[in-house]
């Protein structure tokens, strides 16, 4: 009956995770090296307007300069930010207008083909890198790193010189960033899966703890009603017994008696008691479960039929009465019936001891429903929970028993909450003395019509 | 084998004997009935322990069994009120629980005859009978 052990995953990262990880390094790494190209673009652009002093240049400095800021904004801001109010294509598409802009500008102030050409490449691999995209990036960077010092080589522009040191250098730094960065932008990756698991593989073992929980407190409760079933069952035994001896007697008989021929009533007789006893052993099905079950459409006033036969079971069930207050159009809801059932005779035990010092008193278990919910209520007319918040009665290890271990209501509670429903404990207020104790089920909404 | 010799399981006897039986559930009444009058016996029954000491005061019972947890009287009570009426009644008491769970008797004093676990069985009566008859 052992809980099984947490088994954390090996924290090496295979397949489709690896992959992942990878690209998102390459693109921490790489982003920084746009950022550099769109920097030097903008120097130079600037230059231009000291240089040649002409309109022209400024206005290209200005577009060049607010090109470099949407792309720094939104490597700044990283995809997720900006993502929340444009997509990638969008995104894609602004920075494309500003490139094509740019160039139809450089062309037609420059007339310089090429080098318009050149930054317009350098442009578009700069707005894929913006948007990390990884492996094809660093290529559209290494081609164009590669064009350009081989223009330089065999000559051109100064300009076109001048982005083929930027590009080359840019390159190589973020060559060497990404070779630095990628084992530990892996590793953070690494861990962080490795984490996750490790957070699903604890809710599991908690998962498994409460399910234990719970099945030991219904071994409780079975240990409890042990005494009183045993002494239900010895009635049906003692019929079985003492028709079973008389049969034999009679068949032993030779001559005809009044009682010779009553066999066949005697085995009826067996059979009946042996049926019953069937039923009374019946009750306790619920109880030995170990594990949990589906969830399946369960209708209250039967569990609480269902619980208070198993009561009738306890010894506590001769301190007092046991009124049931049903609606009859009750709505059945998604639980498990079981648990239901557990909650529910923990409820009427707790009724039962309240009046174990009191004569006449009462157990008074009534459903109702609302538009939302389905609610039941158990109450006694005991002395009432004398403790200044009554809710605190559902903590865990709280007990007013000498051998209590104060599980049972805390066990109610989580079985509630993990229904979506909630359970209370106040003082009978209107009718005086005694504790009642609420608690109610979500309607789910498919469930309205019966 | 002749009922009037023998009983089954040992033992043997002649006499049959006027025996009643109080116990709150039907089921044990009717049983203890059907088994007993088919050896031969006087069986009366009562379903609880005031209606009990009533046929007691009226009639002339050789053995008295009686449930022990009973809602108007319990069994030890009963057993109290027919040793008061004919002290050489038989009282037998019969428990659902393990004998270890039984209270003790009030100021030590043990009324009844016998005290048994259930169900109560006719290797149980052939035991008080033995004891009669010696």
């Amino acid at each position: 009956m052992s809980p099984e052990q947490i088994e954390l995953p090996e924290t090496r990262l295979v397949g489709e995770e690896r992959d992942v990880a990878f690209e998102k390094s390459v693109g921490y790494s790489v982003a920084p090296a746009a950022f550099l190209m769109v920097c030097g673009y903008i120097v130079l652009a600037v230059a231009h307007v000291f240089v040649l002093p002409r309109p022209e240049s400024i206005v290209m400095a200005s577009l060049a300069a607010a090109t470099g800021a949407t792309c720094a904004f939104i490597w700044r801001q990283g995809s997720g930010v900006v993502a929340r109010y444009l997509n990638s294509h969008q995104i894609i598409g602004i920075l494309t207008l500003l490139i094509l802009i740019n160039v139809s500008l450089h062309m037609w102030l420059l007339k310089d083909h090429l080098q318009t050409t050149q930054f317009a490449l350098a442009m578009v691999g700069c707005g894929f890198l913006m948007l990390h995209r990884g492996w094809f990036a660093v290529t559209i960077a290494a081609y164009l790193s590669t064009w350009m010092t081989l223009n330089w080589i065999l000559g051109g522009s100064p300009n076109s010189v001048h982005f083929g040191y930027l590009m080359t250098i840019s390159t190589l730094a973020a060559i060497a960033a990404h070779i630095a960065r990628r084992q530990t932008t892996v590793r953070a990756e690494t861990a962080r899966i490795a984490s996750e698991h490790e957070r699903m593989a604890m809710e599991e073992h908690a998962r498994k703890q409460q399910e234990h929980l719970e099945h030991v407190s219904r071994l409780l409760t079975l240990g409890e009603l042990v005494a009183g079933i045993s002494h239900e069952l010895n009635q049906p035994l003692a019929s079985i017994s003492n028709l079973a001896t008389a049969c034999e007697m009679m068949l032993e008989q030779e001559e005809p008696t009044p009682f010779r021929d009553r066999q066949g009533e005697a085995v009826k007789g067996i059979a009946d008691a042996a049926n019953r006893a069937g039923v009374i052993i019946k009750r306790l099905r619920g109880l030995a479960t170990k594990s949990s079950r589906p969830r399946s459409e369960v209708n209250l006033n039967q569990v609480v039929k269902d619980s208070a036969e198993l009561m009738a079971s306890d010894v506590r069930y001769r301190n007092g009465e046991l009124r049931l207050h049903l609606e009859p159009n009750l709505v059945s809801v998604q639980a498990d019936e079981v648990q239901m059932q557990q909650v529910l005779l923990n409820l009427l035990q707790n009724g039962f001891d309240a009046l174990a010092d009191t004569s006449g008193g009462e157990v008074i278990v009534t459903t109702s429903m609302s538009d939302v919910a389905v609610q039941v209520s158990v109450e006694d007319t005991g002395p009432g929970i004398s403790i200044e918040n009554p809710n605190s009665v559902f903590e865990a290890f709280f007990t007013t028993k000498e051998h209590g271990m104060g599980m049972g209501l805390a066990i109610c509670r989580s079985i509630m909450e993990s229904h979506g429903g909630s359970i209370s404990c106040a003082l009978r207020e209107p009718e005086g003395q005694g504790t009642v104790f609420r608690f109610s089920l979500p309607i789910t909404p498919k469930q309205h019509s019966r | 084998m002749n009922s009037s010799d023998q009983l089954p399981g040992g033992g043997s006897t002649t006499k049959h004997y006027r025996i009643l039986c109080i116990d709150d559930s039907p089921q044990v009444r009717n049983a203890f009935v059907f088994l007993y009058e088919t050896m031969g016996h006087e069986i009366d029954v009562a379903e609880d322990g005031p209606s009990g000491i009533q046929k007691v005061q009226h009639g002339d019972y050789d053995i008295v069994v009686s449930d022990f947890t009973m809602p108007l009287m319990n069994g030890r009570e009963v057993a109290a009120a027919v040793k008061a009426i004919r002290s050489d009644t038989i009282v037998v008491l019969v428990t659902g629980w393990p004998l270890s769970q039984v209270p003790d008797a009030t100021e030590g004093q043990v009324v009844e005859d016998y005290l048994f676990e259930k169900p109560f069985s006719l290797a149980h009566l052939n035991e008080v009978i033995g004891g009669m008859e010696r």
